[in-house]
């Protein structure tokens, strides 16, 4: 059974200010025949460990890096990090875009963009035709003043990495900015 | 020189824009029911624009004629050229105006910690004066770029 458990460390920046650093620890569902440490203990199976180093520096290729050789199942675990069990069920029988880049995506924005929360992920179906629109990719705590220059700057970084095709199946909420003009 | 009419020339909505901006100018939206119909008719006058520029350009689609376009390939045109703030503003208050009649509502939401968020702290959907003038911005940033966005993808 494969696992995700995410380690956070603080390091000193600048004047006081500290960055926050994320580990997501990943008990893969490979297993693998390791050599035991004690005499009683010859061989034993166990999960592969694998980590992922959320750092605001990152980039998108090198989550889509980190990711190239997790398993399906241990990428839909990694997205249950951002979608209910509800969505995630949703985008398995829609399957709009590559789970592997979605969620390398997903990554790379929450490394990014921190300071607005972690990224939540849904699904906008249309009232009228029930037919699925685009994924929603929700940053909770943005509001309306950066919200294109974000857009700007992930969907030229989704271009730059090979995710053009995407850039027209995702969309990028602000959410305090979209409900900010009703108030 | 072609004689043929072009439907994107009938159907441009930069008229219907300053109409709607004139009446919020002149105070004549006194009622929800006129932010409701014209918030709506914003978001159907450009998908209209950008179905007919397509269809000029050579696309057909579906119905007798095959001139009835789906709101998804709008959607995609949209978010390709970047457009995702103008796109949800406009979407998202065009179904909650159609579609939910309270004032404020919570559009449908799968992802069940958004709403949770939503609802800590009252973020809802109003329907008012001021999101049709952020309406009118949007839909004016779309008109703008739907020209050059369908010219590559017929």
């Amino acid at each position: 059974m494969s696992s995700v458990s995410v380690l956070e460390y603080g390091e000193p920046y600048i004047r006081g200010e500290t960055i926050t650093y994320k580990i997501i620890v990943i008990s893969t569902s490979e297993t693998r025949a390791f050599r035991g440490l004690s005499t009683s203990i010859d061989t034993f199976i166990g999960n592969v460990f694998t980590s992922i180093e959320i750092s605001p520096f990152a980039t998108l290729k090198t989550f889509l890096g980190y990711l190239a050789s997790l398993s399906g199942k241990d990428l839909t675990r990694l997205l249950l990090r951002y979608a209910d069990e509800n969505t995630l069920s949703l985008f398995m029988k829609i399957k709009p875009v590559d789970i592997r880049k979605l969620v390398a995506l997903l990554l790379w924005i929450e490394s990014r963009y921190d300071v607005y929360g972690k990224p939540l992920l849904d699904l906008v179906f249309d009232p009228e035709t029930n037919e699925f629109q685009f994924l929603n990719i929700v940053l909770p705590e943005c509001d309306w003043g950066p919200w294109r220059k974000i857009v700007k700057e992930i969907k030229r970084e989704m271009k730059r990495n090979g995710l053009e095709e995407m850039t027209s199946k995702v969309s990028i909420v602000c959410l305090r900015g979209l409900l900010e003009p009703t108030l | 020189m072609s004689s043929r009419s072009f439907r994107a020339d009938a159907l441009r909505p930069d008229y219907f824009i300053n109409l709607v901006e004139e009446l919020i100018s002149n105070g004549k939206i006194r009622d929800e029911v006129c932010v409701r119909r014209l918030l709506s008719a914003l978001y159907f006058s450009l998908f209209n624009y950008w179905a007919s520029i397509k269809y000029d350009k050579g696309a057909r689609r579906k119905g007798p004629k095959q001139d009835r376009f789906d709101y998804k390939e709008f959607h995609e045109d949209l978010l390709r050229e970047e457009l995702d703030v103008e796109l949800n503003l406009l979407y998202t208050y065009r179904v909650a105006v159609d579609h939910y009649i309270l004032n404020p509502t919570i559009i449908q939401i799968y992802n069940r910690e958004i709403v949770r968020l939503m609802t800590r702290d009252r973020q809802e959907v109003h329907i008012g004066i001021n999101v049709l003038r952020k309406a009118i911005e949007a839909a004016r940033t779309i008109l703008k770029q739907i020209s050059s966005l369908v010219k590559n993808t017929c």
